[in-house]
């Protein structure tokens, strides 16, 4: 009599264990990551999707500056969760994935200044950033919204992160251009390039 | 195997009925499942880049799963459902992804979508159904019978909806367009005469050729949203179809005796 009751108690424990592990999502691990470098090249938005530029001319209306981050891994944490059935076991749970790398510090800003003459309301040296927006989602927004957002979680170790910010107002005139890009970071790191020189046409 | 042994059966009941004496009662009700062909007698046309997202302009096989009819004397009243299949319907989303870059391919790449490709897949061809109700006029001489209807439904319509993103050539420029009619179906107010002919070829089977015309309102507006990216501005245009739609459709089937 005391082996069934043991047995139905044991087989009691085993199914609520078995049924609580479908929502029993073992944490994820999770790493951080961090700006680390920072490139600008000149892009050609001519066809139907943008290129690195490899001529020395871009239309006026379809030039754009590509942004690269490299990204560094820094820190795990380790988060091993106990369960006596495994998760392989439950029905279908949602649970988010084992490993997500969360950013460790984000773009605080951009700003793009001119280093040549860029019409006659933007002179050498002038702050051009509103001229240029991102293509986000099927519409253009500012570079400003663009800083505004959340860092971005990754699920694979990510290596770098790149973005496209296109001259929404070209120049009135044609004639070379380069841009300095000024990238200011959370932790208050500045990471600054100039695009090579480029004939808008 | 199975076509053989259908056919092998209605040979059988034709010369057994023909062999029999004719003392069939009259009809008192009958089911008529029956498959055709439907033609379009006009076009669905307003000259807009969204004619190819209402289709009723093609030739298409109908199929008619259920017609109940009940007799007092020799009036009678009658419901009838069938579907049409658009056979010849296959490329409707390769069309109008054709239509919208032949208007604006020169100045711009296209990527188009809508919901006719799923209209289009062989698992979801079905592109209009039709439901009617009304009274029915018999006559019945030997094994012939001919049976007159004036039936009145609605015909139901799928109506796609249909979205591009155009990239300027040579411009960072980006405009989205959409185009929907609001609803996925619609139903239009159905006038639906037709004439059955039969001839019994046994007691409760009744072999039949089947003439019906269809006319309905198409009452349409479709909403064109155009969003020029760069600017943030939207522009809307709307697109208006009211045509007196008419169809014909010729088939056969059988009519099952029940009473």
């Amino acid at each position: 009599m005391k082996i069934k009751k043991l047995t139905i108690l044991i087989l009691l424990a085993s199914t609520a264990q078995f049924i609580v592990s479908c929502c029993d999502c073992v944490e994820p691990q999770n790493f951080e990551y961090t700006y680390d470098n920072f490139i600008a090249r000149n892009i050609d938005n001519s066809g139907i999707d943008p290129i690195i530029a490899v001529n020395d001319s871009i239309p006026k209306e379809a030039y754009g500056i590509r942004l690269e981050f490299s990204l560094k891994q820094i820190i795990a944490q380790a988060n091993i969760g106990f369960s006596f059935s495994p998760r392989a076991y439950a029905w279908d749970c949602f649970c988010p994935p084992d490993v997500q790398y969360l950013p460790k510090d984000t773009i605080s800003s951009i700003v793009i200044t001119t280093t040549n003459d860029f019409d006659n309301q933007h002179p050498k040296t002038s702050e051009v950033t509103e001229l240029f927006k991102v293509l986000s989602q099927g519409k253009y927004i500012t570079i400003n919204d663009y800083t505004n957002h959340p860092g971005r979680i990754y699920y694979d170790a990510p290596v770098e992160e790149i973005v496209d910010v296109f001259l929404i107002t070209p120049p009135e005139f044609i004639g070379e251009h380069s841009f300095k890009i000024d990238v200011t970071l959370s932790d208050s790191r500045v990471f600054s390039f100039t695009t090579k020189t480029i004939y808008l046409k | 195997m199975k076509y053989f042994a259908i056919i092998f059966t209605l040979i059988l009941s034709l010369s057994i009925s023909i062999n029999a004496k004719d003392n069939y009662k009259p009809i008192k009700w009958v089911v008529r499942p029956s498959i055709g062909i439907t033609f379009p007698l006009t076009k669905v046309q307003g000259g807009y880049i969204t004619d190819g997202l209402i289709d009723v302009t093609k030739k298409s096989m109908y199929l008619q799963y259920i017609s109940s009819t009940l007799f007092i004397g020799n009036f009678g009243i009658e419901f009838t459902y069938y579907e049409n299949k658009n056979v010849s319907n296959t490329d409707r989303f390769n069309k109008f992804v054709n239509t919208v870059n032949n208007k604006y391919g020169d100045k711009y790449f296209a990527e188009t979508s809508s919901s006719s490709y799923f209209q289009d897949s062989e698992y979801d061809n079905i592109n209009f159904g039709k439901g009617g109700l009304g009274p029915v006029y018999k006559f019945e001489k030997d094994r012939w019978l001919v049976i007159a209807r004036t039936l009145f439904g609605v015909t139901s319509i799928t109506t796609d909806w249909g979205s591009t993103t155009l990239k300027g050539k040579g411009t960072n420029e980006i405009i989205n367009i959409d185009w929907n009619s609001g609803k996925n179906f619609k139903d239009n107010v159905t006038f639906n005469p037709s004439l059955t002919i039969g001839y019994r070829i046994a007691k409760r089977i009744v072999l039949d050729f089947d003439l019906n015309y269809c006319m309905y309102n198409i009452n349409y507006k479709y909403i064109e949203t155009i969003k020029n990216v760069n600017l943030d501005e939207t522009t809307t245009n709307n697109y208006y179809y009211s045509n007196q739609f008419k169809e014909f459709s010729v088939g056969f089937g059988f009519m099952f005796v029940l009473k």
